[in-house]
């Protein structure tokens, strides 16, 4: 199972508004990639386009060299697993796996009904009266189960519980053991999740702000503390990000590759270095852009 | 037709099957009942076909409403492109409507070789006493354009919301009068009633022409919509 996912100067717009704006990216085989954003930012939009949901405004999306829209062969390899309002629907658990093994050729009904054990879903409820959270676990079943190459995730824990929160998580990882293929995780749970990325997209205002491996991008973001003057002198130049002071103690976050005269400079006057999560990137870089608007 | 397409064909026609299954022998049930209690002449002149063909017009315009409301999203879910899902619900309107047309004149014919005092005022059709075949056909081309106006304003409320449905509401009312008015069969007209337009119903070779080019645009309308219908996320 290969797959490669290219999007090249994407742009998409709806009723006079523009949701993404030129992007571009390229998506490998065997590789969870976290895909984070604010309310509306256009993460969906995005997944909507990779699902063939919608067509681009400008720009290809494509699949192993083919385009997306419209073509029943890469539309095959793409499942979206987002949320689904099930207030009408009279149909069992079976009776949707037996639509899946319909039309979703990889479908695989053995890994679906032990995924069913998992998360303890019944099996003769119509969906329109399991919670929130046992709906959205079946969503992420068919969404393992269906087995295409590039499987999306759109916030699809929404009601689950802490422990069954765990068990989805788990399952991703067990699942990429054992049959790679390309998970797109959109999410808010950043801190939750961040453990479970290879890579990272992150969008803000419909621009791909940031996408890097995410060991990289947690080495580029970090904070140095100490006096004020020091810190001052220091980070004159650097993308700074937030800033906190206390006393005569200064701390700020910064982004960015940082150049050795600085790094000796950060030794000499024996300034303190400390990591950042993704979390803290997360806000401090989309709330950055806010700032200069 | 793609192999995706042949799939949906058959699921949509065994899914509507099960509807028709509850459908069609109501009517038949009503129609004994009408045919047997009621003394209208309207009523004892009407024959089993001409019965079913009234009430299969509303049958086949809700199918055509259902199809792409709940079924369009559905089938792209599964990665399946909408061309097929379009093949698909199209050639299972097909044979639904030659299901309920035929099985209804099979069994029309049937009771027609009964000579009982029940169906003794019985007329085939207003195309004449004994024109099955063409009775057939027009009803069929009938039933197909009310399930083309039911897909189309199904899938113009999907794709627009209200301003559009609104819209292919009055292209399905005016699509059906004027189909009515090629054919006088009395099927729901509520503009022609309104405005009491009258013409005398043109020659059958003319009126079958009009009405398949009529079918063939009402459905051609439904694919420039469908072809590139964003699914909603929800």
């Amino acid at each position: 199972m290969t797959v490669k996912v290219e999007a090249n100067q994407i742009s998409f717009s709806y009723k006079n508004f523009e949701a993404l704006t030129n992007i571009d990216f390229t998506l490998e085989n065997g590789k969870i990639y976290g895909l984070i954003g604010r309310n509306g930012a256009g993460k969906t939009s995005l997944l909507s386009l990779l699902a063939a949901y919608q067509k681009s405004t400008s720009g290809n999306l494509k699949i192993d060299g083919e385009n997306i829209f419209e073509n029943e062969r890469a539309m095959a390899k793409v499942t979206f697993v987002h949320q689904v309002d099930y207030k009408d629907e009279y149909d069992t658990i079976p009776q949707f796996f037996e639509l899946a093994n319909r039309y979703r050729p990889t479908f695989d009904q053995q890994y679906a009904e032990q995924l069913v054990e998992l998360f303890q879903l019944p099996t003769d409820k119509p969906l329109k009266e399991l919670s929130t959270g046992m709906q959205s676990a079946f969503n992420v079943t068919i969404g393992l189960a269906n087995r295409t190459p590039l499987t999306i995730f759109d916030e699809a824990y929404q009601g689950m519980d802490a422990p069954t929160r765990e068990v989805f998580y788990n399952e991703i990882l067990e699942e990429q053991e054992r049959n790679p293929r390309l998970f797109i995780l959109s999410t808010h749970l950043v801190s939750e999740m961040e453990y479970l990325f290879d890579e990272v997209l992150m969008i803000d205002k419909g621009k791909l702000i940031v996408k890097e491996d995410m060991g990289s991008l947690l080495q580029k973001g970090f904070s140095i503390t100490g006096a004020i003057d020091d810190i001052e002198q220091v980070v004159s130049g650097l993308q700074v990000l937030s800033e906190q002071q206390l006393g005569g103690t200064k701390s700020v976050m910064v982004y960015g590759e940082l150049p050795k005269e600085k790094e000796e400079e950060i030794k000499q006057k024996g300034l303190e270095i400390g990591s950042v999560s993704l979390h803290d990137l997360f806000i401090q870089l989309t709330k950055e852009r806010n700032k200069d608007e | 037709m793609s192999e995706t397409g042949k799939k949906i064909a058959f699921d949509l026609y065994s899914i509507q099957m099960k509807w028709v299954a509850w459908y069609l022998p109501i009517v038949y049930i009503a129609y004994f009942a009408l045919v047997w209690f009621l003394n209208e002449p309207e009523i004892q002149s009407m024959s089993l076909l001409t019965f079913t063909f009234h009430t299969a017009t509303i049958f086949m315009l809700v199918c055509g409403i259902l199809s792409s409301t709940v079924f369009l999203p559905v089938f792209v879910k599964h990665g399946v492109s909408r061309k097929s899902y379009f093949q698909g619900s199209f050639f299972s309107a097909i044979s639904l409507a030659i299901t309920i047309i035929g099985v209804t004149a099979i069994l029309s014919g049937g009771l027609s070789l009964f000579e009982t005092n029940i169906f003794k005022d019985v007329v085939l059709s207003s195309l004449g006493p004994n024109s099955w075949l063409l009775t057939s056909i027009t009803y069929f081309i009938s039933v197909m354009i009310y399930y083309s106006v039911g897909w189309l304003i199904g899938t113009a409320f999907y794709r627009y919301g209200g301003p559009g449905g609104f819209i292919s509401i009055v292209v399905a009312l005016i699509t059906v009068s004027l189909n009515d008015l090629l054919w006088e069969f009395g099927t729901p007209k509520p503009f022609m009633g309104l405005l009491n337009v009258s013409f005398p119903a043109p020659h059958v070779a003319i009126s079958l022409a009009v009405s398949i080019v009529i079918a063939t645009i009402s459905i051609v309308s439904v694919y420039k919509i469908v072809k590139d219908t964003p699914i909603k996320v929800v």
